[in-house]
């Protein structure tokens, strides 16, 4: 092997044929492969990019012109009586504590925000608003899934680790899990900023991303979304995230046996009955399952 | 749809940038010095700047700006910490019947492995790991690092390479 920094192009995949069937027959390559495979189980830290950014919030000055003065010492009183008065503002307009509302496992729950406007949160998930800026500024923050009947003002914002949510007044579902991000407007139009794409929708219109990729549908019949009636529904979705919902319904581990679970599925199941809700499943994509106690569910080939 | 005034200033768009870079730009920091909390305040420190300086620095600038002003920021306290991974074996991927004795040498493997990954000098260190952690391709690490793509393949092989030795050793 005599290319410059092999390994790396190893890694990157660029090898040529030749080249990478000699590297698979040398005594280093099963030394390296675990390396990489065992690296590749590695996490860093948890980082909660919610929190951190509340966090930020907190600490970011408003823009303005910064004043320059003299250092005057008859001045020094004054300016410590206007630090502690400002801090002492500071302090109160920041106390007000943000409210938190979050769903377990298996649970629902539908409340409303200080407006009127009416919030459910599927299982869990979790939001987070301040109270006494609703009147200012309509923003909150969701981790997880939700549908929202906006009511009519000014723009209503919904935060997520995947992108911003922008809306007057109207009635959409917005899915926010791992790797997962999913809005779709029932009623009114909907601004999506994801990065710095920015997509309107409208009514019956939805805008999804799965593992990098983003597909746009549009004329979607239903009126609500389906988890309202608990059931999910999935319209052309890799198993692998129509299995963690079932975990999130069913609050179960799934361990699967050689499942493929990258192929598409298309169907729903029942939020009440994990047996159903399984057959719905498993039936159609041709697996065996076997729930081995009330936490674990085994998926085989058949 | 692309939107044409896509500006830092604008708080949506402030945000947006923050969900989107604020952990790779932990991670990186964490990568370099171990310390999960000193790498947190330096990407709150980062962007605040940017909050600050938003009017010059244009959308397409942010991501290069936030890299370098975490890297200035970083480089005036340096106090290395071990650099600790969590493992994650997965949990309805792929494993099932994985016997206790298994589990015991895939331990024992993840810190020879955790101690190897130290022991690289921060340049591979950071590299390898944007790359198998963060998923980052070889010319991103060349933009994030400020190095060019060649360098970047340099490190990862030498970082290979001093993983294998090191484990090789123990």
């Amino acid at each position: 092997m005599d290319q410059e920094n092999f390994l790396a192009k190893w890694l990157e995949g660029t090898l040529s044929d030749q080249e990478l069937q000699e590297f698979e027959n040398t005594e280093e390559y099963q030394s390296y492969a675990k390396i990489v495979e065992q690296t590749d189980k590695l996490h860093a830290p948890d980082y909660n990019t919610f929190n951190e950014f509340i966090a930020l919030k907190r600490k970011l000055p408003e823009r303005k012109e910064a004043k320059v003065v003299k250092l005057d010492p008859v001045m020094i009183f004054f300016r410590i009586a206007a630090i502690l008065i400002l801090a002492f503002g500071v302090y109160y307009f920041f106390d007000q504590q943000d409210t938190n509302i979050t769903t377990d496992f298996a649970e629902n729950r539908t409340f409303n925000l200080p407006d009127n406007s009416e919030v459910s949160l599927n299982t869990n998930s979790s939001v987070t608003y301040n109270k006494n800026s609703w009147a200012n500024r309509r923003a909150l923050m969701l981790e997880g899934e939700a549908y929202f009947k906006v009511a009519k003002g000014e723009t209503f914002d919904v935060i997520t680790t995947n992108g911003v949510i922008t809306v007057v007044g109207t009635q959409f579902n917005v899915k926010a899990r791992e790797n997962y991000f999913e809005v779709i407007c029932y009623e009114g139009v909907v601004k999506v900023t994801h990065k710095n794409i920015e997509k309107t929708l409208t009514y019956g219109d939805s805008f999804k991303i799965f593992n990098n990729t983003m597909v746009e549908e549009s004329n979607l019949s239903e009126s609500l979304p389906s988890w309202i009636k608990d059931e999910s529904a999935f319209r052309s979705i890799p198993l692998e995230f129509v299995l963690n919902e079932l975990e999130r319904q069913y609050e179960i581990t799934i361990q699967g046996n050689n499942i493929d679970e990258s192929v598409l599925f298309t169907g729903g199941f029942t939020h009440e009955d994990l047996d159903a809700a399984l057959q719905s499943i498993c039936i159609p994509l041709q697996i065996e399952y076997t729930i081995e106690n009330d936490k674990t569910v085994k998926l085989n080939v058949k | 749809m692309q939107n044409k005034k896509e500006h830092v200033c604008e708080e949506k768009v402030f945000q947006s940038v923050f969900m989107t870079y604020a952990t790779t730009i932990r991670n990186y920091i964490y990568y370099k010095c171990g310390d999960e909390y000193k790498a947190a305040d330096l990407v709150q420190d980062a962007f605040a700047k940017l909050w600050q300086k938003c009017d010059d620095v244009p959308f397409k600038k942010a991501k290069s700006f936030l890299y370098t002003v975490a890297n200035n920021l970083f480089l005036n306290d340096v106090a290395h910490q071990k650099v600790v991974l969590n493992y994650q074996s997965g949990t309805h991927k792929s494993h099932t019947n994985e016997n206790p004795e298994f589990l015991l040498e895939e331990k024992q493997y993840n810190e020879k492995l955790q101690n190897a990954l130290n022991k690289l000098t921060d340049g591979q260190r950071e590299a390898f790991l944007l790359n198998r952690i963060d998923g980052k391709k070889y010319a991103e690490i060349a933009e994030i690092l400020n190095i060019s793509i060649k360098a970047v393949e340099k490190r990862i092989h030498g970082a290979l390479v001093s993983l294998r030795k090191e484990i090789g050793k123990i």
